[in-house]
């Protein structure tokens, strides 16, 4: 490959284009349809098995949709390389496990090797810059787990792995943010802190993030746009506060749901009836 | 800075291992020095014993260097530290290929034209290489699809992502083993005398002295060197590649490549290995475990040092093979050696599984 720019690469607009995917017979994302932009901070909820996972795993790359496609201002996923996707789209997945004992530092330090050398073949074996390291501390400050960056990360809890996978993400400092459920384990102090830096990455630099979450709050408060999928398919687009109504709600988790001082409540509809 | 690796210290780690590695060569060539002192003083030469244990030794860590390597890169491909070419079924796929081809060659021998001609033996000897790896690749790719099973939806979110769990992993070696060692023993059956004789040997794993050559072990290197070396470059990749499916592509590793390519490649060097010696078990699972405790579980460290620490392993095993005797029936198989060794270890590893590093 030739010369690349060193500067990281932008991306303004993340489309789903009609995109389809099955296990097997068992279709779990059909005719998904949105286009994300830069500076939006998009909320996926939805039921379980509902599709959001796998519409991540569509988005990173690892699956592709047997209809439709995926494109990256106006280019199909799959014309990138593995590294050029990895310098755009960077993924938390829902829960990171090694069968190794890296540390910390080790498994921050693994983002960064898409950045480099992408020269074909003889690309594995690498060292990281002095400013790999930094990018690398940055992203463990910011998570908070810079003081166990030498503890292997089977050592720790869920919530500090947790933060430790966000952390890779974070320094592989790509345009694009996809999270899955990325504050499932993490205190609240943790999750006040990683909103705060979400938002700041989506208004000040003008990031993509989208996050899957089941905290509806969450989606509500902290998300620009939200999109409620249901058995596969999107069944919502839009502001939050217009997308996640009570009717919808209802529809889509059979809940009885309530505004009420700008936060959702929820009961079982079997109370009520 | 522990995690972190320059040019510098990757250097100097090289140089390390490599210079421990000379020393125990240096050690295990003067076990026995009594002989060598004996000759010397009755005035005989010295030379030509110290040029067959130089091969042997030579021999051994080639075996333990191929087989450290193959077990590292199997661990991180299999996402298991427990994997292993031995019990995985590899090592032993390796061997049918070389009895298939003793078996096949070896009425060749006996044609005068052949027999006098120095160089077709040597290139009949050569030519274990090939069937040896053929019966790996094979042997490698029923492992992977018995062990991976099917894509599936489980581990929404790539959490899981072919992690391979380690009990169906040690049933797909059991039944590999099982298989390929009734092959051995179908293909003794069937085999003329002069091949039968040494194969109770050779399937325990030992270096033969008689059957070495420069030629052989020439070979041996390059083949050897040109399975280790794509490795050796791919060893960053390997640490993304050891984490899940996900998580590879995302941080922009191409895993399917990675995985036909270091499937291949250790089927190889575990070949390379069993063309010299047999199936040797245990060093490629003990090698890469010593080293994971020292030097972390970082494979750019891992693809240096488990090799070399195989090579230096086996030198020593082999050594004391040599020296001890432990009856008169002739000299023990090394294999005896690793598999005392390495059972035990095996043991203790499945036991601790989930704290294991």
């Amino acid at each position: 490959m030739t010369a690349k720019p060193k500067t990281t690469p932008r991306v303004e607009c993340l489309a789903i284009q009609d995109a389809t995917f099955a296990f097997g017979s068992q279709p779990v994302v059909k005719n998904v349809r949105a286009d994300i932009h830069a500076g939006e901070l998009v909320a996926i909820v939805g039921p379980n098995g509902c599709g959001k996972s796998t519409l991540l795993r569509l988005l990173v790359g690892e699956l592709s949709p047997a209809q439709g496609s995926i494109a990256i201002d106006g280019v199909a996923l799959r014309e990138f390389r593995p590294r050029e996707m990895a310098q755009r789209i960077a993924l938390v997945p829902q829960q990171a496990t090694t069968a190794f004992a890296y540390t910390v530092r080790e498994m921050v330090l693994m983002s960064r090797y898409a950045a480099h050398g992408a020269a074909g073949g003889l690309t594995g074996l690498g060292f990281e810059t002095p400013a790999d390291l930094q990018l690398a501390n940055e992203a463990m400050w910011l998570m908070d787990v810079h003081s166990l960056a030498d503890r292997p990360v089977s050592s720790l809890s869920g919530g500090e792995r947790q933060r430790v996978t966000i952390a890779r993400a974070l320094a592989q400092q790509t345009p694009v943010l996809l999270l899955d459920e990325p504050t499932s384990a993490l205190d609240m102090y943790h999750q006040l802190e990683l909103w705060a830096h979400l938002r700041e990455l989506v208004q000040t630099h003008r990031r993509l993030v989208v996050m899957v979450t089941h905290d509806l709050n969450v989606a509500l408060t902290q998300a620009t746009r939200a999109l409620v999928m249901d058995r596969g398919a999107i069944i919502a687009d839009g502001p939050p506060t217009d997308v996640l109504t009570p009717t919808i709600l209802q529809q889509v988790y059979h809940v009885n749901a309530e505004h009420r001082e700008g936060v959702l409540r929820f009961t079982r509809m079997t109370e009520h009836a | 800075m522990n995690g972190t690796i320059t040019a510098k210290s990757y250097a100097r780690l090289w140089l390390l291992a490599t210079l421990a590695v000379a020393a125990v060569f240096l050690l295990c060539l003067l076990c026995g020095y009594d002989v060598l002192l004996r000759r010397v003083t009755v005035g005989w030469p010295a030379a030509e014993l110290l040029e067959s244990r130089m091969l042997r030794l030579i021999a051994a860590a080639i075996v333990g260097f191929a087989l450290g390597a193959a077990g590292v890169t199997l661990q991180a491909l299999l996402r298991n530290p427990l994997a292993d070419p031995y019990v995985l079924g590899i090592s032993s796929g390796a061997s049918v290929g070389v009895m298939l081809w003793l078996l096949f060659t070896g009425p060749l021998l006996a044609i005068p034209a052949v027999a006098t001609s120095e160089f077709l033996r040597q290139l009949l000897a050569c030519g274990t290489t090939i069937p040896a790896v053929a019966g790996a690749v094979v042997s490698c790719i029923l492992v992977f699809v018995l062990a991976r099973g099917r894509q599936s939806n489980s581990g929404e979110g790539g959490g899981g992502g072919g992690a391979v769990d380690p009990v169906t992993l040690l049933l797909v070696g059991v039944v590999i083993s099982a298989i390929n060692g009734a092959l051995l023993m179908l293909l003794n059956n069937i085999a003329p005398g002069g091949v039968q004789r040494s194969l109770l040997n050779y399937v325990m794993g030992s270096i033969n002295e008689q059957a070495l050559t420069w030629w052989l072990i020439g070979t041996v290197i390059l083949v050897l060197a040109g399975a280790y070396l794509p490795v050796l470059l791919g060893s960053r990749a390997l640490n993304i590649g050891s984490l899940s499916d996900v998580e590879s592509v995302s941080l922009g590793v191409n895993i399917g490549r990675l995985r036909t390519l270091c499937f291949i490649c250790a089927s190889i060097m575990t070949a390379a290995g069993i063309a010299l010696s047999g199936p040797i078990g245990f060093v490629g699972l003990i090698c890469p475990h010593i080293c994971r405790s020292i030097w972390g579980a970082d494979h750019r460290k891992l693809v240096v040092t488990a090799p070399l620490c195989g090579a230096a392993f086996l030198m020593a095993a082999d050594s004391l093979v040599r020296v001890a005797q432990f009856s008169s029936n002739g000299e023990l198989p090394v294999g005896v050696i690793t598999a005392l060794c390495g059972g035990p270890f095996f043991m203790v590893l499945l036991k601790r599984k989930g704290a294991v590093g």
